[in-house]
């Protein structure tokens, strides 16, 4: 009976313990893969390089240019740099930033810049006018629902 | 005795709990890694961006189109030949340095643009030579590190060519390597 019921705490003890160990896994892949729906890494790869791409094309202009650049960012706010050849796009000063390279004419002069977008969406106005290219934060633009998607903007 | 056999007893336990505790750790990296494997962080641009370069080429006033200088205006389309054969010939360079130019290093894309004119031979002009050089045979599945780790696009524009106030028919091919 002492034997029987010895058995049957050790084998209570190791399914305990299995179970604790399942839930401790189960937790550990809820919390990576929560992580994982919370990162912004592909908003930020997206918008650095739709930036980078929007400075190339502005470029590539053959005359004078005004473009409203206007994009949804569903509810996050991200910090954007214009240095020379990249775009660096983060969303807190501690972090790791991303960024992508645009290529420069060196004969237009690119006033380089730095913007906080709002919450939600971001709204820049590139402009090339007289051989200089300037991007500056646009009151108004039309933002697209439903997230990153595809672009949007109106030229002037 | 019965001690003894307890003993045993709790001991077999543990060790038929390792293979167990493999077997959960296995599981735990397989879905990691599913999970790592389908989720897209970057979004592929390159084909975006040879189309830009080869209208940033074609448009742009640095680019391989005529510049009237007195007009300020670029003639896109219409490739003036002085330039391109300088491009060619005396500056290769002058494309990735000043026009076109992702700073010291371009490790984002380079081309190789020939003109094709009836009747004359072909000049062949680069924007960066060296990565184009180095990355066109990876553009083929047969060499190693190749297909896929570059892409290469091919465009062909029907232009005009202009030189010394005459304009003549001719073909631009280009070959985009990103």
């Amino acid at each position: 009976m002492i034997k029987n019921k010895s058995g049957f705490t050790h084998e209570l003890f190791f399914n305990v313990f299995e179970l604790v160990l399942a839930l401790v896994v189960a937790l550990a892949l809820f919390q990576f893969i929560n992580n994982v729906v919370k990162s912004t890494e592909f908003e930020k790869n997206y918008l650095a390089r739709d930036l980078s791409l929007m400075v190339n094309t502005v470029y590539s202009s053959p005359g004078d240019v005004s473009y409203t650049y206007g994009e949804n960012l569903g509810g996050n706010s991200f910090s954007i740099k214009l240095e020379p050849n990249s775009v660096i796009v983060r969303e807190k000063d501690s972090e790791v930033p991303i960024f992508y390279n645009f290529a420069e004419n060196n004969n237009i002069l690119f006033s380089y810049n730095g913007f906080q977008t709002d919450k939600d969406k971001i709204s820049l106005m590139f402009n090339k006018l007289n051989g200089q290219i300037i991007v500056e934060t646009s009151p108004s633009v039309f933002t697209p629902a439903g997230g990153l998607s595809g672009g949007a903007g109106r030229t002037g | 005795m019965i001690s003894n056999k307890k003993r045993a007893g709790v001991s077999d336990e543990v060790v038929f709990l390792i293979p167990k505790i493999i077997f959960l750790t296995a599981v735990l990296f397989a879905v990691v890694l599913l999970v790592k494997i389908f989720i897209v962080t970057a979004t592929d641009v390159r084909e975006t961006e040879s189309t830009i370069l080869l209208n940033r080429l074609i448009y742009a006033k640095d680019g391989l189109s005529y510049f009237d200088s007195q007009l300020n205006r670029v003639y896109p389309g219409i490739i003036d030949l002085n330039r391109f054969e300088e491009l060619s010939k005396n500056n290769p360079n002058i494309l990735d340095t000043q026009s076109i130019s992702y700073g010291a290093q371009n490790q984002i894309i380079a081309a190789k643009i020939i003109l094709r004119r009836e009747g004359k031979d072909n000049i062949i002009s680069y924007y960066n030579k060296d990565k184009f050089d180095k990355w066109e045979p990876r553009a083929l599945a047969t060499v190693t590190g190749g297909s896929g780790s570059v892409k290469l696009s091919y465009y062909q524009k029907y232009i005009l060519v202009y030189k010394d106030g005459k304009l003549s028919p001719g073909i631009l091919k280009i070959s985009i390597v990103s």
